[in-house]
């Protein structure tokens, strides 16, 4: 996907947990998995409030844009279960 | 002019009861349960009851009238022929409500776009599609090789069904772009 979400670089500066995060924010492990592996498909305003005001940052420092190709949902299988999922 | 509202005029209206979505799949799914179970049955007993008339009593098939009237034994044959029909008719058609069964449990739980659903839709677009295909096939060739048996039947008896199929398609295309919104959904953190 084009646009990359840098939630691993800002963990580790903030020295912080996934888990520690998911319970803040009040979105699940998984869903914030899928967000750190790029996997998700969008993201609510209100989930990225969430996410920089626990990690005190800007969307800016989250989301970076990468040009190149972008995938046309290729990550799903044929019954159409979201990656990672069983 | 104004008219006096009915209330007072002593008349009550009764208040009917409200069915919503759940109430309404609880009794679809119930209707279909019964349904298969119906045929199902029916599928394994009919054909045995034809096989078992053939094996135990003597089936005949009368030929002319009056004094010129042949009676024969009914051949296997036409035995076989009618209970395999019989078979397939009746499982071809549990099987469709074996399917609804399924697409009525994801509409009970809330989830009608789910993947699954597409292919069951597919599936029962296809089964309808064979039934009736060889109800119209039978009777072609029974109208064909049984004199006075039964007329034969028209191409314009495969219209309607024809329509039904369609319709049963372009809502399993429907299906598969609402699970392709759910999937999005999903994917929206």
């Amino acid at each position: 996907m084009a646009i990359r979400v840098q939630l691993d670089r800002i963990l580790l500066e903030r020295r912080m947990s996934l888990t520690e995060l998911a319970d803040r924010v009040g979105v699940t492990l998984a869903n914030l998995s899928i967000l750190k592996t790029g996997k998700a498909r969008a993201i609510r305003f209100t989930t990225l409030d969430a996410l920089c005001r626990e990690l005190d940052c800007q969307p800016g420092d989250l989301l970076v844009q990468v040009p190149g190709p972008q995938d046309a949902g290729s990550d799903e299988d044929p019954d159409g279960n979201a990656p990672g999922t069983t | 002019m104004r008219f006096p509202k009915t209330t007072s005029l002593g008349i009550r209206t009764p208040s009917l009861p409200r069915v919503n979505l759940v109430s309404i799949s609880s009794v679809a799914g119930t209707a279909c349960a019964v349904a298969f179970w119906v045929l199902a049955v029916g599928a394994v007993l009919i054909p045995s009851a034809v096989v078992a008339l053939k094996v135990f009593g003597t089936p005949v098939v009368t030929a002319g009238t009056g004094e010129d009237a042949i009676v024969i034994p009914l051949p296997w044959a036409y035995v076989l022929l009618v209970a395999i029909a019989a078979f397939a008719y009746l499982s071809v058609s549990a099987l469709i409500f074996r399917l609804l069964i399924g697409i009525v449990g994801t509409l009970r739980v809330g989830d009608p776009f789910h993947p699954h659903n597409v292919r069951r839709l597919h599936q029962i677009g296809a089964a309808f599609a064979s039934v009736t295909l060889g109800v119209w096939a039978g009777q072609f060739l029974v109208a064909r090789f049984v004199r006075g048996a039964m007329a034969a039947p028209s191409l314009f008896d495969l219209i309607t069904p024809s329509f039904a199929v369609v319709i049963i398609v372009v809502i399993a295309e429907v299906f598969r772009e609402g699970a392709r919104l759910r999937r999005e959904s999903e994917l929206t953190i």
